[in-house]
């Protein structure tokens, strides 16, 4: 079974600490917000993953996604699934006031760029 | 001619490309087999025999082709039928205008053909032939893959080039700058070694993948 969108916000819920379903403290709308930031960052430094699986067509279009959207497919390749959660769970982080841990809103991001670029994980 | 698809190489690829995705797998694939083609000349056809016709000098030969797309014309003979035996004359190939010019004529058969420039699949004939021959026209060409692609790589490639366009694919995914499969050196290796079996390929295609050192044979008298 494919990752959905919705599965990347369940896991971005899970490494915030966000998981009470009767009061979340962040609305779905803004994480998929960031789950979209970065799709685009992912386009920018790897356009690779973008490529369409036919062979007529070059280039699959950076989706932008909505609520609505949120049982759709995955846009990516599985194995960069990770890399979005973490980069949407660094946001959720960097904005956090109360419960902020700055330290990990950057250790989740330089991990989304690793994952990206690199062996990292 | 058969055809295997190209997920033979994707799948092996991409244990060998961390990181890398099936599609862009497939990407480098289709740049890496069409240079093969393109410098090596290794996918030849003998087309189907060709009516020569009284007047026309050009003949377009895309059409004879389906599943690939014709790169170059490697060599063209006039066929002759005399009796039973045919007879075959290689048709000197012509490179420069200037020469073209000064074999106009219409008289006689053929002595040499050229290609369009802008088509490289039309062949044409000088001097203009005279008289229909049947059958006339043996041709020889390079093949590529076609446009849109369809991930088919001809069968024969699959036992004899497949390193070589392994090889190919892994230093075109190598060299590129900050991916997690990028590897420099890795690069100018695979590389190295797919110029090598351009060369090769080239070479054993010229030979009809027979042993022959060369096409020359000692007359009787010097046996």
């Amino acid at each position: 079974m494919a990752w959905t969108i919705n599965d990347a916000v369940y896991q971005v819920r899970q490494i915030v600490q966000d998981t009470r379903s009767t009061s979340y403290r962040h609305p779905t709308e803004k994480i998929i917000g960031y789950i979209n930031n970065a799709i685009n960052d992912a386009r920018r430094l790897r356009p690779d993953l973008f490529v369409g699986s036919g062979t007529a067509s070059t280039w699959d279009p950076v989706p932008i996604y909505s609520i609505a959207d949120i049982n759709l497919e995955f846009p990516i390749d599985p194995q960069y699934f990770t890399a979005v959660v973490n980069y949407a769970a660094g946001w959720l982080g960097l904005e956090d006031d109360e419960f902020a841990n700055n330290g990990r809103a950057v250790t989740l991001f330089q991990r989304f760029a690793a994952q990206l670029v690199s062996k990292g994980v | 001619m058969a055809m295997v698809s190209s997920d033979i190489w994707a799948d092996e690829l991409t244990v060998a490309l961390p990181g890398a995705t099936k599609p862009a797998i497939q990407q480098a694939f289709r740049a890496t087999f069409r240079e093969f083609c393109t410098q090596s000349g290794a996918w030849v056809r003998e087309l189907p025999l060709i009516d020569i016709v009284a007047g026309q000098d050009t003949y377009p030969l895309d059409s004879k082709v389906s599943d690939a797309s014709i790169l170059y014309i490697l060599v063209a003979y006039l066929r002759t039928v005399s009796g039973e035996d045919d007879h075959y004359r290689a048709l000197k190939a012509l490179q420069t205008p200037f020469h073209r010019t000064r074999q106009k004529g219409t008289s006689g058969y053929p002595r040499a053909f050229y290609s369009v420039t802008e088509a490289p699949a039309t062949l044409v004939l000088t001097p203009v032939p005279a008289e229909n021959i049947e059958d006339g026209l043996q041709v020889y060409v390079a093949l590529g893959p076609k446009f849109p692609y369809e991930d088919e790589v001809p069968e024969f490639l699959r036992s004899h080039a497949y390193d070589v366009l392994l090889d190919g694919t892994l230093g075109r995914m190598m060299g590129q700058q900050d991916k997690p499969y990028t590897n420099t050196i890795g690069a100018q290796y695979y590389l190295r070694r797919f110029r090598g079996g351009i060369a090769q390929q080239r070479d054993m295609a010229r030979r009809q993948y027979t042993s022959a050192e060369s096409s020359f044979i000692f007359p009787p008298w010097a046996r």
